[in-house]
């Protein structure tokens, strides 16, 4: 028998040059708790569609309290090479999307978001039904 | 899977008896967690809108190769008030594909031709209420529904004798898979063992009865443990749990599918984001926010035209 043997390279060492989509929506879930004191938070919701090697979030805001509430707020759709990743606006036509070249192009482009008037409106509103 | 717009490789299903509940945000993390293209939906509430749930499931963004979901309009409309007005078809698979066989008010068979894959027959069910009747009416109506697929089989049969017996019942029979509906040879003759299934149509009475196989036993007894829960029902032998939401197949649809790994067939308690309520004890006795019913999902690969007459013919030649 030959003594032939496959090299498998050490994946786990590389440290990513720049922060997942993923990781940064999970982050803003994060925030978004802390901030309403829990009532409103966020949930990533992540699907592989096709078994392809397109990954398709949704940032859903999400009230427990309201019968687990659910409302999608915005997608980020990327291949997985992560960047560039696409950010739409739930409501918003797909023409709408906005193409983020980094993770700094994304992080600023969610803080927008995050800070819209409409954003707030709903998360207020979400508050208010949760503390009657 | 995300292919070619044309090109469908498979079917992958959902069922769900909504009981009437507004759970369409649910919905559309199943469809996109499970890549499906035909969703059923029972107990569809008449005052909800079939567009907002369109509009719902075809949510941006839509990626390369992705069909958009339609709503499945037959024909013969089902007569109102009956279960079937009440069951909503939403598929990603071209509309022109589905011909209605059969409309009855407890179900509807289809068959589905699309290109370059071998014709199928699927049958959308749902049965009389266990809590009105648990057997007489259910037996009736599985009997009418097995010879109605019957008929389907002969034609697609008669139409090409080299495709194989392509057929899939799925929805809520509101029976057990171990009922005289579900599993007697006069009913839908559904075993549990792939082995017999595969083994010849059963013989009784001096006729042939072709199988279904029943995937479903597999969840007797370990977690979910049904798809329907209720302590309260008038019956001498008390279950709490029911298998009443079953997909069923004919022996030659059992290659195509998988039921190790990553099963093809799943009671699924979650939709990726929120448990729906029916596994907390409490909401079981309290009610429900989402359904007093699973979900069930279905998967399998769809057999192509060329490839299936090749194999008859090989067949033919080592026999």
């Amino acid at each position: 028998m030959s003594d032939l043997s496959i090299t498998i390279p050490n994946f786990g060492v590389q440290t990513p040059t720049q922060k997942p989509p993923i990781e940064m929506l999970r982050e803003a879930a994060r925030t978004l708790k802390q901030q309403t004191g829990g009532v409103v938070e966020g949930s990533v919701f992540t699907s592989n569609p096709g078994r392809s090697n397109l990954f398709r979030h949704t940032f859903y805001l999400r009230a427990r309290s309201l019968n687990d509430y659910t409302y999608p707020l915005f997608y980020v759709w990327h291949n997985a090479d992560l960047y560039p990743a696409n950010l739409l606006e739930a409501g918003e036509p797909q023409s709408n999307a906005q193409p983020c070249k980094d993770d700094t192009e994304l992080r600023d482009k969610l803080n927008s978001i995050f800070a819209s008037h409409g954003t707030r409106q709903l998360v207020e509103a979400l508050m208010a039904q949760a503390n009657t | 899977m995300l292919v070619s717009e044309s090109v469908f490789p498979e079917v992958a299903l959902l069922f769900w008896n909504v009981q009437k509940k507004d759970v369409k945000h649910n919905v559309v993390r199943l469809a996109q967690g499970h890549g499906i293209n035909i969703l059923v939906v029972a107990e569809f509430d008449k005052d909800q809108d079939d567009g907002a749930w369109i509009m719902a499931l075809n949510e941006p963004p839509r990626l390369p190769g992705e069909n958009e979901f339609h709503l499945v309009s037959p024909v013969e409309k089902p007569r109102v008030g009956t279960a079937m007005a009440h069951v909503r078809i939403f598929t990603r698979l071209p509309l022109t594909a589905w011909r209605l066989c059969t409309m009855h008010n407890r179900y509807a068979v289809w068959t589905i031709t699309l290109p370059n894959r071998c014709p199928f027959t699927l049958a959308i069910t749902h049965f009389p209420a266990i809590q009105q009747d648990q057997g007489d009416q259910q037996r009736e109506v599985a009997i009418a529904l097995r010879q109605d697929i019957e008929k389907s089989e002969t034609n697609l049969q008669q139409a090409d004798p080299s495709d194989p017996l392509f057929s899939i019942v799925i929805g809520d029979f509101n029976a057990n898979p171990f009922d005289a509906g579900i599993a007697a040879v006069y009913g839908l003759n559904a075993t549990h063992l792939k082995a017999t299934a595969l083994g010849g149509p059963r013989k009784a009475n001096g006729r042939e009865h072709p199988y279904f196989f029943n995937p479903m036993w597999r969840f007797l007894g370990v977690e979910p443990w049904g798809s329907y829960f209720d302590n309260a029902l008038a019956n001498p032998i008390r279950f709490d749990w029911f298998l009443l939401d079953q997909v069923l197949v004919r022996p030659d649809v059992i290659r195509f599918f998988d039921l190790h790994e990553e099963p093809d067939v799943q009671i699924l308690t979650s939709d990726g984001i929120v448990e729906f309520d029916l596994m907390l004890p409490k909401k079981q006795s309290d009610g429900n926010v989402y359904s007093d019913r699973l979900p069930l999902y279905f998967r399998c690969d769809l057999p192509e035209k060329a490839r299936e007459a090749l194999r008859l013919e090989q067949e033919n030649t080592d026999e």
